[in-house]
């Protein structure tokens, strides 16, 4: 091939990546279709393209855009935002999948790669030529992540930093402060947002804190998809304040203990429902010889009896 | 991983401090430069990430060492045999296990870093700027004041330059 030959497939693919990356709608649509028919043409555009494309995508700034493609989604979403508006900012609302409290649901996404959002969780998606994004906006995902034949990695980024899979199945949950990364297989490469080089890489069960600076850690984590994934909330031997802080993210409202109940310190051990939270109290309150008073549906006391 | 922190150091430094030392000493007129140069490469990759990334570890040295060059002469010139050892690794399709496509990512990121400095000042403050800071073609064209349809031309600029300094074969 003459260097003249290569220069003008470099100048063309160029093109291609930096028109592709801040497409959307229709018109990225229309122009995917395009390029896909100029990679077809000839071996080494795809070839160089590739290569560019590995270029483009191998610094990890932060996400430049945010496309939306499904119209029907955002009409869908925007009958439960106009329902949970009065507590859901801007952002959350807008999100491209979200769950209510105590709502656990399964997300393929056009790769095949599966997302289980739980409780009162939001994401964006984008999957573009270059990589697969994923934004955590708000509560907890789990991930099986498909392998991609064009290679593109799959990232999920929330606002304490990002999670990279080298492999398939990780889980990653926003918390106040931190992000929560568990490794269930393969590995994960995590990096704090503003500490690039602080950057570790967690193997199949280890699990650590992602902060703004640095990530904590790693500590052993289960093999196992986490329980929630299957409707599950499976406690041993946790404090009761814990386990209503728990079941407090599954539901609108929360779950609050009277003096009396805090002070006799019980723990308890056992499997609750994710997506029934009164049952889920209910079932707790009888284990632990307690009374459930509801002050409003948002508003759970859990008593001594008398 | 069986091998502990240190012994992974340790072996990685009698390895290759040797091979490290005298590729810079073809560099340095000053031999005590090279050795300083050597000691902060070795420095700089050890305290740096894991240390899965010394699974390609000549590349990377030569990586950070052509950093630590071109801070110290602002040379602005990548050494060919620095782009040869990582285009080889790039280009290495029999085990494209997630590791490796993660190392290779991380070599390409630091590589083109140093690259990008060897653009005219717009296309190289361009690519950062949509490439590390995460701003759209607009916001970029508003801080350069060119159009956005010259910021697309000065990223595509940068994208190939940085591709064909880094794929090109050398036949000379």
């Amino acid at each position: 091939m003459s260097e003249s030959d290569a220069q003008r497939i470099r100048d063309d693919a160029a093109a291609w990546i930096v028109k592709l990356h801040e497409a959307s709608g229709s018109e990225h649509a229309a122009l995917a279709a395009e390029c896909d028919a100029w990679l077809q043409c000839d071996p080494r555009h795809r070839k160089t393209f590739e290569q560019m494309r590995d270029m483009w995508s191998a610094i990890d700034g932060p996400r430049v855009k945010r496309r939306r493609r499904a119209i029907g989604a955002v009409g869908v979403l925007f009958v439960l935002a106009a329902l949970l508006a009065w507590q859901l900012p801007w952002a959350l609302w807008q999100a491209d999948y979200r769950t209510a409290p105590g709502e656990i649901r399964r997300v393929r996404l056009a790769d095949d790669s599966v997302l289980t959002l739980n409780t009162d969780t939001a994401v964006d998606v984008e999957l573009d030529a270059g990589r697969r994004t994923i934004r955590l906006l708000r509560g907890e995902l789990w991930a099986d992540v498909h392998h991609d034949a064009r290679g593109r990695p799959f990232v999920v980024t929330t606002p304490y930093g990002s999670a990279t899979a080298m492999g398939t199945h990780y889980s990653v949950r926003l918390a106040s402060g931190y992000t929560r990364v568990a490794v269930q297989r393969s590995a994960v490469r995590v990096t704090p947002r503003h500490a690039v080089a602080a950057a570790r890489v967690l193997q199949a069960g280890q699990t650590a804190r992602l902060w703004p600076d640095r990530v904590d850690g790693p500590q052993t984590a289960p093999v196992d998809a986490p329980s929630w994934t299957h409707g599950q909330l499976v406690f041993r031997d946790v404090p009761l304040a814990r386990v209503a802080a728990r079941l407090s993210r599954y539901r609108r409202g929360s779950i609050h203990l009277t003096g009396a109940a805090e002070r006799r310190r019980l723990t308890f051990t056992g499997v609750l429902p994710a997506a029934d939270n009164d049952a889920a109290v209910a079932a707790l309150a009888a284990s632990l010889g307690l009374r459930v008073r509801y002050i409003t549906p948002y508003w759970v006391w859990l008593g001594v009896a008398d | 991983m069986g091998e502990s922190r240190a012994a992974v150091t340790d072996r990685l430094y009698r390895d290759h401090r040797g091979w490290l030392q005298g590729w810079l000493r073809g560099r340095l007129a000053c031999p005590h430069d090279a050795a300083d140069l050597t000691h902060d490469t070795f420095l700089r990759v050890l305290t740096g990430r894991d240390l899965q990334v010394l699974r390609e570890p000549r590349a990377y040295l030569l990586v950070v060492a052509s950093r630590l060059l071109s801070n110290r002469f602002k040379r602005k010139r990548l050494e060919r045999e620095v782009l040869e050892q990582v285009r080889a690794i790039l280009m290495r399709e029999d085990e494209r296990t997630p590791e490796v496509v993660h190392i290779a990512r991380d070599l390409l990121a630091r590589l083109l870093d140093l690259l990008v400095e060897e653009l005219p000042d717009k296309p190289r403050r361009a690519f950062i700027m949509a490439r590390v800071d995460g701003l759209t073609y607009r916001e970029i064209a508003a801080r350069l004041e060119v159009s956005e349809s010259s910021v697309k031309q000065y990223l595509m600029r940068a994208l190939a330059h940085c591709h064909a300094r880094l794929y090109t074969e050398h036949d000379s």
